[in-house]
C-alpha cells in the first residue's frame, strides 16, 4: 500500500504570474472566499504567465491567499506566482511565492509577448527537459502489442487480467527515424507504446497512425509485465519487466515544422 | 414604522409564492453549475455526482470531470453554500498537472451530522492500466485545504469508487462517521465486487477495511458499479454487477446482486446477511443472466454497467433497485423494488426502452424518485432527455423533464460522454441531483427553467466568454437540480 500522504503531489512550477497591487488585506472579491490574515484583494496590473482562463485579469481585482504572514500593507507591488483555488465571480488564488518588483524582473515585464503562449512555452520547456529521446521521423506501423495479437488470432478470452473502462488500450508505432534531436537509440527505428484508449484517462494522450511524421518526445517507462497482462508478449521471459517508449502527453508530438523550434530548446 | 411594514409585504408575498407552489405541486430549480469567472470553458465536465450536507442542505458539494482551470496539482470539486443556487469552483483534490489536473473518477458524499465531506477518486496518474485508489476527507469543504488522504492503494488495480457516509445517531459509536467505498477491485480477482469500510473516518487517522461481497463463481471479475445504501438504523446495502460470463467482443452476462449488512459492517459475517433462496449464497440475485456489452453504446454515451439502489429513510425494510441490459438492440432501465429487506423484489414498477444513468432517492415522506437520461429519436434529431420521475406507491410516476437537449453535439472530447452514472439523493421531503448535458442556452431544452452562471445569451442562443462578448463553443455541463418533496 502506498503511504497515505498529501506530500507527494509533485512539484510543479506556480501557473499565474503576475505583477500586481495589493488594495485591501484582509478582504476578498467574492463571499465564497474564507478571508483570513493572508488573504487580500489585489490587482492584477500585468499578466506574465497565464492558462487561459486567468488571460483576462489583467486590470481587475482578485483575490490572493498570500504565501506566508509577511509584512504585507495595501499599495505594495509584487510579482505574484500562484496557483488557483477558487473560481467564482471573480478568481482566488493562492500564492507560491511573491518578490517585492525590483530591477531584476525589468527583462520580464518588458518581454511583451501573449502570457498564455509564454506559459505554453514555459511547460513545453519542462516537458522537453524530462524527455529521454526525441526524435523526428515518420510512422511506419502501428500494430497490437505481440501478445494481445497472438491472444485476439486464437479468439481467446481475455488472459488473466481483469477488464476496465480504464483500460489503455495499449498500441505498439514503429517510428522510422530521421533525425535524433536529443538522446541517442542504437537503430534507425524506435518502438513507441501509446494508448489508443479514448477514457477520460487517455484521450489526451497522442493518437499515432501510420503515415504520420513529426517531432516524437519520448519518455522511459519500466513495465512488469505480470502485472500486464495485455503487454506480457514484449519481455523475453515470463515476469520480466521491460522498459519501453511511451508518448502520453498532448506536448509528446510536434508538427515536423517546429523541429527547429524544438532543437533549440533543447538543453 | 416603514421597515416593519415592507418586511411584512415580502414576507407575505413569499408564503403567497410558497403556498402557490404547493398548490401547483413540487417547485423545480435547476442550475447549470459552471461559474461566471469559467466562462470561457469548453471541457466535457461529465459524470456528476452531489453531496448534500444533512446538517446544514446549503452546503452542497459537487464533482465531475472538470480539470483544474490553473493546470495545478489539486483538480477542483463544485461547491455551493446556498442551496445550490450558485456555485464556485475550488481546486482541493490532489491529482497531477503533468495528467491533465483532474481525477479518472471521482464521487463525494457528506456524513450526516460531522460535516466532513468524503469523496472515492481514482487519482492521477496511475502507473499503465493499475487504477489508483484516494479515498478523501474534508474536515471543512470551504477552506480551501487539500482534501487529506485515508486511503491510497493501487494494487492490481481499482475502478470506479463510489461513496456514501453516515453519521452513527445513537448507541455506543453515536457520532463516529461510517464510510463505505463502493469499488472493483482487482487485487481481489476473481470476486473483485468490494465494500472498502471505515466504521470510524471521521477520526485523525481512520482505518478501512476491504470487504469482498461476491459469493459466486465469475467470468473472472465483477462489473465496475458497486454501490452502497446507508439506512439511519445501521443496516447497509449494496448492489452490483455479478459478471458470469465474458468474452473479447465486450459482451457478456450478469446477475444484478444486492447485499445487505443490518449491523453496519461491525460484525464478523459483513454484507452476509442477505442470502439467496436459490443457492443458499450470500447476496440475493433480482435478476439473473441478463445481458450486457461493456463495449456498447447508446448514443454517444457508453454502455454496460447502470446500477442504482436505495433505501426508505423511514423503513429500512423497503427498498428500490435499478438496473439496464440488453434487451435485443434497446439498452432497458428497470425499476424493482422489495419491501421485505431484500428478500424477495416486485416485477418491474418502471421499464424504460433506450435510458440510462438511473440514480435513486427516497425521501422521508416514502416517495420514490428516479433520475435517468433518454435516447430519443434518432440521427440529427436525437435528443437526451433528462427526466425526474417520482412515486409514492411504485404504481404511478409523475414525470418531470428537466433537460431535453440534441444528442449528437457537442462532438465526443472522450468516453464517457455523460458520465457512467449521475446522482439523486434526499435530504427531508427535498429531492437533490445533478445530471450532464449539452449546455446549449436554449429556454426550450429545459421546459422547468434553468439558471446559468455562466455568459450566455438566450436569445441568440450562444454561449459567451467572461467578456460577455465572444462566443465559446457548446460543451457538455453539469446542471444541478432541486424537487421540493
Amino acid at each position: 500500500m502506498a503511504k497515505k500522504t498529501n506530500s507527494d503531489l509533485p512539484k510543479v512550477t506556480p501557473a499565474f504570474v503576475f505583477r500586481g497591487v495589493v488594495k485591501k488585506i484582509r478582504s476578498a472579491t467574492m463571499k465564497q472566499v474564507p478571508v483570513s490574515d493572508r488573504t487580500a484583494i489585489v490587482r492584477v496590473e500585468q499578466v506574465l504567465e497565464a492558462p487561459r482562463a486567468f488571460a483576462h485579469y489583467e486590470g481587475q481585482d482578485i483575490t490572493v491567499e498570500l504565501a506566508a504572514k509577511k509584512a504585507v500593507k495595501a499599495g505594495d507591488e509584487f510579482i505574484f506566482h500562484t496557483n488557483s483555488w477558487i473560481f467564482g465571480d471573480s478568481v482566488a488564488v493562492r500564492s507560491v511565492t511573491q518578490e517585492r518588483v525590483t530591477k531584476s524582473h525589468e527583462a520580464v515585464l518588458k518581454r511583451g509577448g501573449d502570457a498564455t503562449q509564454h506559459f505554453k512555452a514555459r511547460q513545453l520547456q519542462e516537458h522537453l527537459d524530462d524527455a529521454d529521446l526525441i526524435v523526428s521521423g515518420t510512422v511506419t506501423a502501428v500494430t497490437l502489442p505481440p501478445e494481445a495479437e497472438h491472444m485476439r488470432a486464437l479468439d481467446a478470452p481475455t488472459s488473466g487480467g481483469p477488464v476496465s473502462e480504464h483500460d489503455p488500450k495499449w498500441r505498439q508505432a514503429v517510428v522510422q527515424i530521421d533525425g535524433t534531436q536529443k538522446g541517442s537509440h542504437d537503430s534507425r527505428q524506435v518502438t513507441v507504446l501509446f494508448p489508443a484508449s479514448t477514457d477520460v484517462r487517455w484521450y489526451k494522450a497522442p493518437k499515432f497512425y501510420a503515415g504520420q511524421k513529426g517531432v516524437f518526445v519520448l519518455h522511459k517507462m519500466k513495465i512488469k509485465t505480470e502485472e500486464h497482462h495485455e503487454l506480457r508478449g514484449l519481455a523475453p521471459e515470463k515476469g520480466a519487466e521491460v522498459e519501453v517508449y511511451t508518448a502520453l502527453h498532448p506536448d509528446d508530438v510536434q508538427p515536423l515544422k517546429q523541429q527547429a523550434v524544438i532543437k533549440a530548446m533543447i538543453r | 414604522m416603514a421597515k416593519k411594514i415592507s418586511r411584512k409585504r415580502v414576507r407575505r408575498a413569499a408564503l403567497k409564492k410558497k403556498r402557490a407552489a404547493a398548490k401547483a405541486g413540487s417547485s423545480v430549480l435547476v442550475v447549470n453549475m459552471i461559474p461566471r469567472g469559467l466562462s470561457g470553458e469548453s471541457n466535457q465536465d461529465s459524470e456528476p455526482t452531489i453531496a448534500v450536507n444533512a446538517a446544514n442542505p446549503l452546503q452542497i458539494a459537487g464533482s465531475a470531470f472538470t480539470p483544474d482551470p490553473g493546470q495545478g496539482n489539486l483538480a477542483p470539486i463544485y461547491i455551493s453554500v446556498d442551496g445550490g443556487n450558485t456555485w464556485t469552483l475550488n481546486s482541493i483534490v490532489p491529482s497531477s498537472a503533468k495528467d491533465g489536473s483532474a481525477t479518472a473518477d471521482i464521487t463525494v458524499a457528506f456524513s450526516t451530522v460531522s460535516n466532513k465531506l468524503y469523496a472515492g477518486i481514482i487519482r492521477l496518474p496511475f502507473p499503465a492500466n493499475r487504477p489508483r485508489l484516494n479515498i478523501l476527507r474534508a474536515d471543512n469543504f470551504q477552506s480551501g485545504t487539500a482534501m487529506k488522504v485515508l486511503v491510497d492503494r493501487i494494487g492490481h488495480g481499482v475502478d470506479q469508487p463510489y461513496v456514501q457516509a453516515a453519521t452513527v445517531a445513537s448507541g455506543p459509536d453515536q457520532g463516529k462517521d461510517r464510510v463505505y467505498v463502493g469499488d472493483n477491485d482487482f487485487s481481489a480477482t476473481p470476486n473483485t465486487a468490494t465494500i472498502d469500510q471505515s466504521l470510524d473516518a471521521g477520526k485523525k487517522k481512520p482505518s478501512f477495511t476491504s470487504v469482498r461481497i461476491e459469493s459466486r463463481s465469475t467470468s473472472g471479475q465483477d462489473g465496475p458499479p458497486i454501490r452502497p445504501a446507508i439506512h439511519p438504523d445501521g443496516t447497509v446495502y449494496a448492489i452490483f454487477h455479478s459478471w458470469r460470463t465474458f468474452n473479447n467482443s465486450g459482451e457478456g452476462t450478469a446477475d444484478i446482486v444486492v447485499v445487505r449488512d443490518d449491523n453496519g459492517g461491525t460484525g464478523s459475517n459483513k454484507f452476509k446477511s442477505l442470502v439467496d433462496s436459490g443457492d443458499g449464497k450470500a447476496g440475493v440475485r433480482v435478476a439473473k443472466n441478463i445481458k450486457f456489452n461493456f463495449d456498447g453504446f447508446l448514443g454517444l454515451q457508453r454502455t454496460g454497467g447502470d446500477v442504482s439502489i436505495a433505501v426508505d429513510p423511514t423503513n429500512s425494510a423497503i427498498v428500490h433497485v435499478a438496473y439496464n441490459d440488453d434487451i435485443g438492440s434497446d439498452y432497458v432501465l428497470h425499476v424493482l423494488r422489495s419491501t421485505d429487506r431484500g428478500v424477495t423484489w416486485s416485477s418491474d414498477l418502471r421499464t424504460i426502452r433506450n435510458a440510462l444513468n438511473p440514480a435513486l432517492a427516497i425521501n422521508n415522506a416514502g416517495k420514490a424518485g428516479l433520475l435517468y437520461q433518454q435516447l430519443t429519436g434518432s440521427g440529427s434529431t436525437a435528443r437526451w432527455v433528462t427526466k425526474f420521475e417520482s412515486s409514492v406507491n411504485g404504481t404511478t410516476w409523475h414525470a418531470i423533464t428537466l433537460a431535453t437537449v440534441p444528442a449528437n453535439t457537442p462532438p465526443k472530447q472522450f468516453d464517457p460522454y455523460l458520465g457512467d452514472y449521475e446522482h439523486l439523493m434526499s435530504v427531508g421531503k427535498d429531492f437533490y441531483g445533478v445530471f450532464c448535458a449539452n449546455n446549449t442556452p436554449n429556454k426550450a431544452n429545459f421546459p422547468k427553467g434553468v439558471t446559468y452562471q455562466r455568459n450566455a445569451n438566450f436569445t441568440a442562443h450562444t454561449l459567451l466568454d467572461v467578456d460577455n462578448a465572444t462566443p465559446v463553443d457548446v460543451s457538455i455541463d453539469p446542471f444541478f437540480f432541486r424537487v421540493t418533496g
